[in-house]
């Protein structure tokens, strides 16, 4: 299976080339790989651990993208990225059902137990309702989430029509024209190994959407303006059940968005630009109701033979026990009943995102400065408006030293900062709670120091080394236990074009 | 001394010139007089598709040739690796790919002649009358 990879990547960078001979070159297959070599260092009880991250040594093959370029003529051009990454992308549920009841007024009692897996392709039963024991309205299941670690995802997909230089109209799944970062996503092109967290873990702007966009450039003397504008469904989430997050229901579900950057001939090049989104995130998840008839049995001894009672009072315990073995069997004989059964979608997050963004590249010969500047405004909508703001700063410095042909070493320092207030919703933040009115995080943000070198050995190939620390802030509340919030990482990344 | 370094000076500047001594040639039925080396760039760097109306297609040289070191130094500020490097970035980046690239003069002459929208260079004692010529500004 690796041999048959490692031939299948072989044969793509064969027939992949940056230059080409030929005159007509309709479709062309290119792309990049890294593979990274990483080692954290943090406390046994560090919060990184809950993100996933761990202290054991790990080497893995990061991305695989490819890309598939055609060009019938030269006004139209389709393109996809294909990409497999080891980083997960995708949520998946798997570690079974929560079965807990609720109350008439919603709250939640007591959890009482575990239902079995489904079987793959089985229809999950999330919430049963009609039982008449007392207190009990109805029970409710939730689901767990696991990560999938490795898996393949589509970057982009999309079609354009190119009329000429001002104007050009796109369809499909687009890279968010946003800031620098978003759109240099390839290994190949990013000076560090990580990109900054904005950019990456927190997303400030969406890293892809679908829908259409517009996109060109017009020159003011030597002076170069780039516009893109679109409307699209908005920010895709990659867990299943926000799938139907790319519905639209009403207008108003549309995002719009887009990028303004000049490139000035100033120095060795300077750019400027300037992005904008706003769309809506709703998270639903739907449910199938499965009327339920659970009574006590008729008699005490039947009762205290159901393990309901005991020693003469009522048991929870056997409450919970009895409930769980009655709803497994209605989900058993009765769940597939279309009588018995009905679906409901329930919004699970609904919120009106506003994002915008800054950055600026400037080269001065071999010294380059590259800068973002990021805020994304979420208003849950579910929450009377509450607001949570994510603010993202980065500044990037390097210096080009040119170690003969083809080959050059770049140092390079970085510093991000990502802060949240309000992050007391579920609206899609990165420390959020939930929208029922669990209290938010008492993380405020954080950020990294970042230092490394980038050595391009040759055009299409570079090893970088870089070490990055970060620090967690909590508002001052752990101000004992700093360090068990931060974590240091020292990165190794082969890259290579082909 | 003075001299020695008068005379290394005259040597690299007559380098430098000869080095940039290329022709810009575009196919005959394009309507274009002249570019400016802003065009240029935009042109062999992907950010103009437009040539005169048409379809820009522009024509490299292999990069080691002498003439595209010239050419790409004059009008991208760029040394062919350091060139090579920007289109492997904007492969990368979804934004196009590098201009095709012919061995000989007598092959940009030839692609030249045959499609509207090419746009290359070569040296002066190749151009022929199959290709317009326009001044670089």
């Amino acid at each position: 299976m690796k041999m048959c990879r490692t031939a299948a990547i072989a044969a793509i960078c064969m027939c992949g080339s940056v230059f080409a001979q030929e005159q007509d070159r309709k479709f062309e297959v290119y792309g990049f790989a890294d593979l990274n070599i990483t080692k954290y260092w943090m406390e046994d009880n560090a919060a990184f651990r809950g993100l996933r991250y761990d202290d054991k040594l790990r080497v893995d093959l990061s991305h695989v993208n490819t890309y598939f370029d055609f060009r019938p003529n030269g006004n139209t051009r389709a393109m996809v990225e294909l990409s497999f990454q080891g980083d997960p992308v995708a949520n998946r549920s798997t570690a079974g059902t929560t079965v807990y009841t609720v109350s008439q007024g919603g709250a939640v009692n007591t959890v009482i137990g575990t239902l079995p897996l489904p079987a793959a392709g089985e229809t999950k039963v999330s919430e049963t309702q009609g039982t008449t024991l007392e207190g009990n309205s109805k029970i409710r299941a939730l689901e767990g989430i696991v990560y999938d670690w490795g898996s393949f995802s589509i970057e982009r997909a999309w079609m354009e029509v190119q009329f000429n230089d001002k104007a050009n109209l796109l369809a499909g799944k687009f890279i968010t024209p946003a800031g620098v970062w978003n759109v240099d996503h390839g290994s190949p092109v990013i000076l560090t190994v990580k990109q900054p967290f904005q950019t990456g873990l927190v997303s400030i702007f969406p890293k892809s959407q679908i829908g259409i966009m517009e996109r060109g450039r017009g020159y003011i003397g030597d002076v170069d303006l780039d516009y893109s504008a679109y409307l699209s469904t908005g920010r895709i989430h990659n867990t299943d059940e926000t799938r139907n997050s790319l519905l639209i229901e009403t207008p108003k579900d549309l995002a719009v968005g887009g990028n303004l950057s000049v490139n000035f001939p100033v120095a060795s090049g300077l750019k400027i630009g300037a992005s904008g989104f706003s769309g809506m995130q709703k998270q639903e998840y739907r449910q199938r109701i499965v009327k339920v008839d659970i009574t006590k049995p008729a008699t005490d001894a039947a009762n205290e033979a159901a393990g309901l009672v005991a020693t003469g009072k009522l048991d929870p315990t056997g409450i919970a026990s009895y409930i769980q073995t009655k709803v497994g069997e209605y989900v058993a004989t009765q769940a597939l009943n279309p009588d018995n059964h009905s679906y409901d979608d329930v919004m699970k997050a609904q919120a009106r995102e506003n994002v915008f963004g800054v950055d600026a590249v400037l080269d001065v010969k071999k010294f380059s400065l590259q800068t973002e500047f990021n805020q994304q405004r979420i208003k849950n909508q579910l929450k009377n408006d509450s607001l949570t703001k994510t603010t993202g700063f980065y500044g990037l410095a390097s210096y080009k030293i040119p170690m003969g042909e083809n080959a050059r070493l770049t140092p390079y320092v970085m510093y991000e900062r990502v802060m949240q207030e309000g992050a007391d919703n579920n609206a899609g933040t990165f420390m959020s709670g939930s929208n029922t009115g669990t209290p938010g995080s008492v993380l405020e943000g954080f950020q990294t120091y970042v230092g490394g070198v980038n050595l391009r050995l040759f055009t299409n190939f570079i090893i970088k080394a870089e070490y990055s620390y970060a620090d967690v802030l909590t508002q001052g509340i752990y101000k004992d236990h700093e360090t068990v919030f931060d974590a240091g990482a020292l990165n190794i990344q082969f890259s290579m074009a082909f | 001394m003075k001299k020695l370094l008068t005379s290394i000076f005259v040597l690299a500047a007559a380098i430098a010139v000869a080095a940039a001594d290329y022709i810009v040639v575009v196919n005959k039925g394009n309507s274009i007089a002249s570019i400016d080396k802003a065009t240029l760039k935009r042109l062999y760097t992907g950010k103009s598709k437009d040539l005169g109306g048409k379809v820009a297609v522009p024509i490299n040289q292999d990069m080691t040739a002498p003439i595209t070191k010239g050419f790409l130094t004059d009008v991208t500020a760029q040394a062919p690796d350091a060139y090579k490097e920007f289109w492997v970035a904007q492969q990368i980046k979804g934004l196009g790919s590098a201009p095709m690239i012919q061995r000989s003069d007598a092959s940009v002459i030839g692609v030249v002649s045959n499609v509207p929208g090419a746009i290359g260079y070569v040296a002066k004692a190749s151009v022929t009358d199959a290709v317009k010529v326009i001044p670089v500004q």
